[in-house]
C-alpha cells in the first residue's frame, strides 16, 4: 500500500451524519445500559436488597423470640442501613461521564475503591460480630464458654472464620477485582505520562 | 422541538465524531453498535447537567472517551443490541483504496495503549493543545510531548503491517 499520510487519511474518511429513525431513537433511550456506573449501581441496589431481607428476618426472629433489646439492636442497624444505602444510590446516580477523562478515572478508581473496602471492613469486624451474636443466641441466657474454648470448639470457629474470609475475598475479586485492576491500569497511564513530561 | 427530536438532531451531528471514537475502541461491527448506542445513551442522560461552560464538542469527546473507555465487556456476552441502520463499524459507499487506508489506521491505532488511542484521536480530530487538556484532564505541556511519541509508535506499526 505504500507510505501513509496519516493526517490525510483521517481527513478523507467520511464525516457520517446518520438519520436515525424514531423507533431506533427510542431503542436508545430505553436501552438497558450496560456501563460500568450502572454496574456499580445495580450492585448496590442487590446489596441494599440483600441486606434489607437479612435484617428484616433477623428483627422478627428477635420479635418472636422476644428478646427485645436485640430486636431494637437490629431494628436501628435496619434503619442505618437503608439511610446509607439510600445515600450511596443517590451519589451513584449522580455520577455521570462528563469529567475529564482523568478525573473520571479518579472518581470511579475511588469508588471501586470504597466498594471494596466496605466489603472487608464486613469482612473483618461485621462477620465475626455476627458469628459471635449467633453463638450469644444459640447459647440462651447461660454461655458455655467450655464449649467454644475446646479444642474442638476454637478448631470450629477457626475453620469458619477462614471459610468466610475465603469466600469475601473470592467474591470482591469476582465482582470488582478485575475492573478494578483495569481502572488502575488506565489511571496510571495517564499519571505516569504526565511524571515522564514532568521529570 | 420535543427532547426526542432534539436528541435525532444532535445524534445525527455528532454521529461522525461518536462512529470515529468507539471504532478506535471496538474491532466488530457488534461491539461497535453497543459502544455507539452506549455512548449516545449517556449523552441523552447526561444532557440535562450540561452546562455550557465548555464547547459541545469538548462534552461529547469526553463521554465517548470515557464510555468507551470505561465499557468493560466479559468475553462471552450475549449481545441484546438492535442494530441500527445507517450506523456501522465500517462506512459504506466509500473508495476502496481509501477505505483499505482507514481500516489501516483504524487497526494500527487499535494497537496503540487506551489512552494513546485518546490522544491520537483528538489530535487527528485537529483539536487544539488546550481542548486536549480540558478532554483528557492533562497538562497542555504534556500534549505536544505524548503526540509526537504516539505520531511515531504509530507510523511504525503502520509500516510493520503494510
Amino acid at each position: 500500500m505504500g507510505k501513509i499520510n496519516i493526517e490525510e487519511v483521517w481527513k478523507n474518511q467520511p464525516n457520517e451524519k446518520a438519520d436515525l429513525r424514531d423507533e431506533e431513537i427510542n431503542n436508545i433511550r430505553v436501552r438497558k445500559s450496560e456501563g460500568f456506573l450502572e454496574k456499580l449501581q445495580k450492585n448496590a441496589r442487590l446489596e441494599n436488597a440483600l441486606n434489607i431481607s437479612v435484617s428484616i428476618i433477623v428483627t422478627v426472629g428477635l420479635l418472636i423470640a422476644q428478646k427485645w433489646l436485640s430486636a431494637l439492636l437490629s431494628a436501628a442497624l435496619f434503619l442505618i442501613l437503608i439511610f446509607y444505602y439510600y445515600q450511596l444510590y443517590k451519589e451513584l446516580w449522580r455520577l455521570r461521564p462528563t469529567a475529564d477523562v482523568h478525573e473520571f478515572l479518579k472518581i470511579l478508581t475511588s469508588k471501586m475503591k470504597s466498594f471494596i473496602q466496605r466489603y472487608y471492613i464486613g469482612l473483618i469486624f461485621i462477620m465475626p460480630l455476627s458469628m459471635g451474636f449467633g453463638f450469644w443466641l444459640a447459647s440462651g441466657d447461660e454461655v458455655d464458654w467450655d464449649k467454644y474454648t475446646s479444642p474442638g470448639g476454637i478448631g470450629i470457629i477457626l475453620a469458619a472464620v477462614i471459610l468466610s474470609f475465603g469466600l469475601a475475598y473470592f467474591m470482591v475479586e469476582l465482582m470488582y477485582g478485575r475492573t478494578y485492576k483495569k481502572l488502575r491500569k488506565l489511571l496510571n497511564e495517564l499519571d505516569q505520562q504526565e511524571e515522564t513530561n514532568n521529570e | 422541538m420535543s427532547s426526542e427530536e432534539f436528541f435525532k438532531t444532535f445524534i445525527k451531528d455528532q454521529t461522525g465524531i461518536i462512529t470515529k471514537i468507539c471504532r478506535a475502541y471496538t474491532d466488530n461491527e457488534d461491539d461497535f453498535q453497543d459502544y455507539f448506542q452506549e455512548v449516545a445513551l449517556q449523552l441523552w442522560r447526561s444532557y440535562e447537567n450540561f452546562n455550557h461552560q465548555s464547547k459541545v464538542s469538548t462534552w461529547v469527546y469526553r463521554v465517548a472517551l470515557n464510555v468507551c473507555l470505561t465499557h468493560f465487556k466479559k468475553q462471552k456476552r450475549k449481545v441484546t443490541t438492535v442494530a441500527l441502520d445507517q450506523i456501522h463499524f465500517e462506512p459504506v459507499g466509500f473508495d476502496d483504496t481509501k477505505k483499505e487506508q482507514v481500516d489501516l489506521l483504524y487497526r494500527s491505532i487499535r494497537q496503540l495503549k487506551e489512552i494513546d488511542r485518546a490522544i491520537i484521536l483528538l489530535y487527528l480530530e485537529e483539536k487544539s493543545y488546550k481542548e486536549m487538556a480540558e478532554i483528557l484532564g492533562m497538562s497542555v505541556t504534556n500534549i505536544g510531548a505524548k503526540i509526537n511519541r504516539i505520531k511515531s509508535q504509530l507510523k511504525a506499526i503502520i509500516d510493520g503491517q503494510d
